[in-house]
């Protein structure tokens, strides 16, 4: 037997403590149902997650005619959502699924896992400013290629160009936050299991 | 009576006290403690039945506590033991003499300073010590921790010393 058979007094003490203390009560019933509902849930998320790929499928059997350039944006933009969503379902699926490995295992699971999702948003962030460059370049395209007219296009091109740019700075922001979010969570799980 | 009421019957008691072991914080503790049964649920499914069920239930509670471990840290106002806590335990103790015995009082109190030098712990060394204090045997924390059994034995007597002795200092 590799536990201690002989303990001393003080240990007896701690042990004596520490069975002391008031546990609490818990309705299993109730506690078998909410986990039902919450399994129910995450297999509806699971379910989503691969249900959002539809959409994409879907652009395959249109007969479309796309510019090289437009071909190559879905090609990259359906890659990344399928890798994206691949990632997503793996991780409902560990969150659900993943809880009985040794603990040790465990952490380092979560750290890599906290460290993943800070890429994924380093991405998102760094994802925005090219979008806008991007679009910046389309408009240059064509401005240069077909002309604009100011009168009936300039107004709605420039809403459009502020709106876009709008909304790529708070995606780069949340993206940040998000960033700094999960480096922080990993840091500080690696501080507390040193 | 279902598999689950069952565990719950033997374990449930179990299983509070590792949530006390990760969470100062009394309605984050119940929580906790809800969240560790509802994952122990959804985890009997994948029981094969190659560890205890006692040590299978204890790795998932304790992987549970981890994440939840993780999230909270960031709002963690880590609360020290000082004497103005040793005096508001103090106080309680005393208004409970007043009503039960002084010597339960006491063990409340130390109770409580058991659990809040355990909180300070590093994870390994928390769930170590806690497993210990519930009667693993080395081979049986090695399962739930993933550590080698002569680093548990190792750890377990340090732990144990230096707990009795800020024990002992703060008495």
């Amino acid at each position: 037997m590799t536990h201690n058979s002989n303990p001393s007094s003080n240990e007896l003490m701690l042990d004596q403590l520490w069975q002391a203390q008031s546990a609490r009560k818990i309705d299993p019933e109730h506690i078998a149902r909410q986990a039902k509902s919450q399994q129910f849930k995450q297999r509806l998320y699971i379910t989503l997650d691969i249900l959002s790929l539809l959409p994409l499928l879907l652009l395959f059997t249109l007969d479309l005619e796309l510019t090289l350039f437009l071909t190559w944006f879905l090609a990259i933009n359906c890659i990344a959502v399928f890798a994206t969503v691949i990632y997503f379902v793996k991780l409902r699926w560990v969150a659900a699924f993943g809880q009985d490995d040794s603990t040790e295992r465990y952490i380092q699971r979560l750290i890599k896992q906290y460290r993943n999702n800070a890429k994924i948003a380093l991405v998102h962030k760094h994802s925005a400013w090219i979008s806008w460059l991007a679009l910046v370049v389309a408009f240059a395209f064509k401005y240069y290629s077909d002309g604009i007219n100011a009168d009936t296009q300039g107004l709605k091109l420039g809403a459009i160009f502020i709106g876009f740019s709008l909304f790529l700075a708070a995606w780069a922001l949340w993206a940040h936050k998000r960033q700094g979010r999960f480096e922080k969570e990993a840091e500080d799980l690696i501080q507390l299991s040193e | 009576m279902s598999e689950f009421t069952k565990i719950m019957d033997d374990y449930g008691a179990l299983l509070s006290r590792v949530a006390s072991t990760y969470e100062a914080n009394e309605s984050l503790q119940q929580e906790l403690f809800q969240e560790i049964c509802m994952a122990v649920w959804q985890s009997l499914k994948n029981y094969k039945g190659d560890a205890s069920i006692k040590t299978y239930i204890l790795r998932v509670a304790h992987n549970r506590c981890v994440t939840h471990v993780g999230k909270q840290v960031k709002n963690l106002k880590t609360a020290t033991w000082d004497e103005q806590d040793k005096d508001a335990t103090l106080d309680e103790s005393l208004q409970q003499t007043s009503q039960g015995t002084e010597q339960k009082a006491l063990q409340e109190q130390q109770i409580e300073r058991l659990l809040h030098l355990i909180r300070q712990l590093k994870l390994p060394a928390r769930q170590i010590i806690s497993l210990s204090l519930e009667g693993l045997s080395y081979q049986e924390i090695a399962d739930v921790t993933g550590l080698s059994v002569t680093n548990v034995g190792v750890s377990i007597k340090r732990i144990k010393t230096d707990l009795q002795r800020q024990m002992q200092d703060d008495a």
